[in-house]
């Protein structure tokens, strides 16, 4: 998202919404070089709002994460794993809010990895002027 | 509201209110006229 925001078209914002710490939040924005604000929602209370709870042991920690951990293991060796320090069982999403304040695409993720591809945010945005 | 608590699609998107990374107040109220994609993040590692 960060490199096709000018994919995006005037008078599109895009903001990022985390429940982590300010402190966090702020080495990940710079780590990342974030062109856009970031929000910090330690309560959950917005997430709540839109419908993002938190997924299942296993649907989170399935397969996938754990084919990540061999991964990082045969890489890094034990080194290369770092305890989580946050609820690592909620949930993500993804939306477009169209000029007049309605909700015009909606993603509730089920998993780790389950995100919108850029393109279907890009394609939901262009319709929002449409 | 949708299924699971979920806002629907068409309707209202519930309001944003909260602090950015420079200690303002970011309230998505503010941003009507223009279309917002708004990211909820996981957890970062």
């Amino acid at each position: 998202m960060r490199d096709r925001l000018d994919e995006l078209g005037p008078d599109t914002e895009v903001v990022l919404v985390t429940f982590t710490t300010d402190d966090r939040a702020e080495r990940y924005a710079d780590a990342h070089r974030l062109p856009f604000p970031v929000l910090v929602d330690e309560s959950r209370s917005v997430y709540r709002a839109y419908g993002l709870g938190r997924g299942s042991m296993a649907r989170v920690w399935g397969v996938r994460a754990a084919r990540r951990y061999v991964e990082i293991l045969r890489r890094d060796g034990l080194a290369g794993l770092r305890r989580p320090t946050e609820d690592t069982l909620q949930l993500g999403g993804d939306f477009v809010v169209a000029p007049d304040g309605t909700i015009a695409y909606g993603f509730w993720g089920a998993g780790p990895d389950d995100r919108p591809t850029v393109d279907e945010l890009i394609d939901a945005v262009g319709r929002t002027r449409s | 509201m949708a299924e699971h608590g979920r806002p629907a699609v068409g309707m209202p998107a519930p309001e944003i209110v909260l602090p950015d990374l420079h200690g303002r107040t970011w309230e998505l109220g503010d941003h009507l006229g223009r279309t917002v994609v708004v990211v909820f993040h996981r957890h970062i590692h």
